[in-house]
């Protein structure tokens, strides 16, 4: 069977979104940090279970302030939220979030913690893992950079999107 | 007879008779009968649709009566029921069919009835199609290459059929497709128009809208209005056959009918006579371009959005509870302070959605303090974290009406109040009239502060002291620069120069009466300004006789007994006597003297 499915990424500015798409569509790393405007899309094809999923990812520009993201997630079928490990205000998305727009949190969900490599720097609090916990969703510390359990995030959503 | 017969009946069919018993009591029990149908009715209609080609066929004259009995008995329920959409279908065909015409009698009027078209005509005639199709058809000037099925919700590709197959990544194509539709009705806010375009490159892009999906052709060429009005009607076609695939994303780019419906909406007769390849490197620069623009686009209206929101935030007393941007206006909800200066929301693309209210906001707390208190010009504020701190000064007569004021400001919770009382102007025309003298001392006056300068007497020093600080309890006041012409100083001097000759003892000439009564008074000036002092009355002679000192003694017992009489303080007065030998002939011509010697014994406040 052939599916395509629109997956969304969400989370605050620089807390590498799209150095996360570009390792797992390209496997590459880059440390220049170019903000994304809007949004960009890319699409990845898979073969989870005899099923060939076509993954349109929709690497939505660091959300701050603003409400604009809502028309970008219309539709959607799976959601990666994106923490950044080292910087513990980028969790804050999730409420943000879950509380604007409650019904998400009943949409297919994996968790990044990004940026594992920066061992010295890396912050995760109990009290978000803990929220983590409440809303199921897998939780993975990974890093754009070296690779880290990418792959491995992106085929646990992929696995939820085609079950 | 009869009877006889019955037997007989009854001997031959007994069982028939039974038989026929039974299906009569079934036939006739109608209830049973409707129930057993009930059950199988579901199952036996989808049944025959399925299985039988007729049933379609023969249940469609018995509906159409039905529906057209149920429209005469009951029109206004079902008029109601329709009439939601009935007003915008009418519009909307009335409008279609117009446009069509138009398009057609132009593009018939054009052709005339020269060679060509007399061909198209006969070849209408001959392949049973309106001479406009045929006309349509030979005239077409475009191509359309590309079609697009996209879901408008989520930008899921539905279908997609195209003369490049080289085309890669449709799916990304697909939603970046559904970005720009979001774009342009964004941009174009035009509601009324199903049909939207964006140019690209070589390609102009259409998009048709339906409320499930969404189409876009990738056109070459200038299409004709013909084609716009088709491109409409496709979608509605698409929704209304291919409804099951809509809705379920499983059956996306899946559907050879579905395939095949769209393929043939492709126009792929050449404009030219040399067909051209469509180069698909200007298509993707042209999304590209689109992207970015998009890109550009939703970066600037965040950007309008959060300077909005700066604006709106920096504006103290307005509370902002909502604020959200339609039609390229912002609207924004909230409470505003009649204080509050919105003059920055007035613009067109602002609409203030607002209600009063009183802001504690420490700007707008300010105003109100600047308001309530704009009739004291010499006093400055501020607000600072509901705390207010006044400085300057006022006029005493206002100090009541001022804290009264002050009192009465809402959004205050502290005041600290540095004002100081400005009674200047009270205490200069007190001066003026107290010295109503020949030479007033000069003055200076600020708040509680007076400095004097010239000079004055010490009573009129005094008295002057005692007024002003009777009616001015705070006043400070500074003579530094002022002279006393009686002081206390001045007092002792006076007395220690005084030198009275006392030839004899016991009789007192009227030069020395005059000089003991000055010394008295000035001893009893003197005790009044609370000096403590000790007189000491100095008996005096020269050494031409043998008891000159016992007589320097006796001089200095009698003007003591004196002053004593004339009520001095005996505690205050000594005799002494400055021997003979030392006595200074060439000072003083008078040989037998009294002369006197003040020394002041404490320091005394008031030393002048
Ligand atoms: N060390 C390290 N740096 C990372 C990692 N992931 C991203 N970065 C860096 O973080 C910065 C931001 O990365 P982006 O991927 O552009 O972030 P983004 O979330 O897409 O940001 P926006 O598009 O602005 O929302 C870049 O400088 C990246 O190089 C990581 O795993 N480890
Ligand atoms: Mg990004």
């Amino acid at each position: 069977m052939k599916v395509a499915k629109k997956v969304c990424l969400i989370g605050r500015f620089a807390v590498g979104k799209t150095s996360l798409v570009k390792q797992f569509i390209d496997k590459q790393f880059g440390e220049k940090y170019k903000t994304t405007v809007g949004v960009s899309i890319s699409t990845k094809e898979l073969i989870i279970n005899d099923t060939e999923l076509s993954m349109v990812i929709w690497d939505i520009a660091g959300f701050e302030q603003d409400g604009h993201y809502t028309h970008y997630l219309r539709g959607v079928h799976g959601i990666i939220w994106v923490m950044d490990g080292t910087e513990p205000e980028s969790f804050e998305i999730l409420d943000i979030i879950t509380k604007s727009i409650p019904e998400i949190t009943q949409i297919p969900s994996i968790c990044f913690i990004n940026k594992h490599d920066l061992t010295d720097e890396w912050c995760v609090e109990e009290e978000h893992l803990e929220q983590l916990k409440q809303l199921n969703y897998a939780v993975l510390n990974c890093s754009a950079k070296t690779g880290e359990n990418v792959e491995e995030g992106f085929t646990e959503l992929a696995e939820l999107l085609v079950s | 007879m009869s009877e006889e017969r019955d037997i007989l009946k009854s001997l031959l069919l007994k069982e028939e008779l039974k038989l026929l018993d039974q299906i009569k009591q079934k036939v006739l029990s109608e209830e049973q009968f409707t129930q057993e149908v009930s059950k199988v009715l579901g199952g036996a209609i989808k049944r025959a649709q399925k299985e039988d080609k007729s049933f379609e066929r023969a249940l469609s004259t018995p509906i159409q009566k039905g529906v057209t009995r149920a429209f005469s008995d009951n029109k206004q329920s079902i008029i109601d029921g329709l009439l939601p959409i009935m007003g915008q279908l009418i519009r909307k065909t009335v409008a279609n069919s117009i446009k069509q015409f138009v398009a057609d009698i132009n593009r018939t009027l054009e052709l005339g009835f020269s060679s060509k078209a007399l061909k198209w005509r006969w070849q209408a005639f001959k392949t049973d199609q309106s001479f406009a199709e045929i006309v349509f058809q030979k005239t077409i000037r475009y191509q359309v290459n590309e079609i697009f099925l996209i879901n408008q919700e989520n930008g899921l590709l539905i279908e997609h059929v195209g003369t490049d197959d080289m085309l890669k990544d449709n799916n990304a194509i697909s939603a970046m497709l559904s970005v720009i539709r979001e774009f342009i009705g964004d941009s174009l806010q035009s509601p009324d128009d199903n049909l939207q375009s964006a140019e690209m490159g070589d390609n102009l892009l259409f998009f048709s809208h339906g409320p499930k999906a969404f189409l876009v052709f990738v056109v070459k060429g200038s299409p004709t209005e013909r084609f716009k009005i088709k491109a409409q009607q496709l979608i509605e076609n698409v929704h209304a056959e291919f409804s099951d695939v809509l809705i379920n994303e499983e059956n996306y780019r899946n559907n050879t009918d579905l395939q095949k419906f769209l393929r043939d909406q492709l126009v792929t007769k050449s404009i030219s006579d040399k067909p051209k390849k469509i180069n698909w490197v200007p298509w993707v620069v042209g999304i590209l371009t689109i992207v970015l623009a998009l890109s550009y686009w939703s970066y600037k209206r965040n950007k309008e959005y959060d300077e909005m929101v700066d604006i709106a935030n920096s504006i103290g007393g307005l509370y902002v509870q909502s604020m959200v941007r339609t039609r390229g206006k912002f609207k924004i909800k909230g409470l505003v302070d009649p204080l509050a200066d919105t003059s920055s929301l007035q613009r067109e693309d602002v609409i203030l959605d607002t209600r009063p209210y009183i802001s504690l906001d420490d700007t707008i707390t300010k105003k109100r303090v600047e308001m309530i208190t704009a009739d004291f010009n010499e006093v400055n504020f501020n607000v600072v974290n509901q705390e207010l701190t006044v400085r300057g000064s006022i006029l005493p007569k206002e100090q009541k009406k001022f804290i009264q004021k002050l009192n009465s400001i809402v959004g205050i919770k502290r005041i600290k109040n540095k004002v100081v009382v400005d009674n200047s102007t009270e205490i200069t025309a007190f001066f003026e009239s107290f010295f109503a003298i020949d030479k007033p001392p000069e003055f200076t006056v600020s708040h509680n502060h007076i400095s004097l300068s010239g000079t004055l007497t010490y009573s009129q020093y005094q008295n002057f002291i005692q007024e002003i600080k009777h009616l001015f309890p705070e006043i400070n006041v500074n003579g530094k620069t002022l002279t006393i012409s009686d002081s206390n100083q001045l007092l002792i001097n006076s007395i220690n120069s005084t030198v009275i000759n006392i030839p004899l003892l016991q009789k007192k000439a009227p030069k020395q009466i005059r000089l003991l009564t000055d010394i008295i008074k000035i001893n009893q000036q003197l005790e009044q300004r609370g000096v403590s002092f000790k007189l000491s009355i100095i008996g005096q002679s020269d050494c031409y006789g043998t008891l000159s000192d016992s007589y320097s003694m006796k001089r200095a017992e009698t003007i003591m007994s004196t002053l004593i009489q004339s009520s001095i303080d005996p505690a205050v007065v000594s005799k002494e006597i400055l021997t003979c030998n030392t006595f200074d002939q060439t000072q003083n011509d008078a040989k037998r003297v009294v002369s006197f010697l003040i020394k002041q014994t404490e320091k005394n406040n008031e030393s002048r």
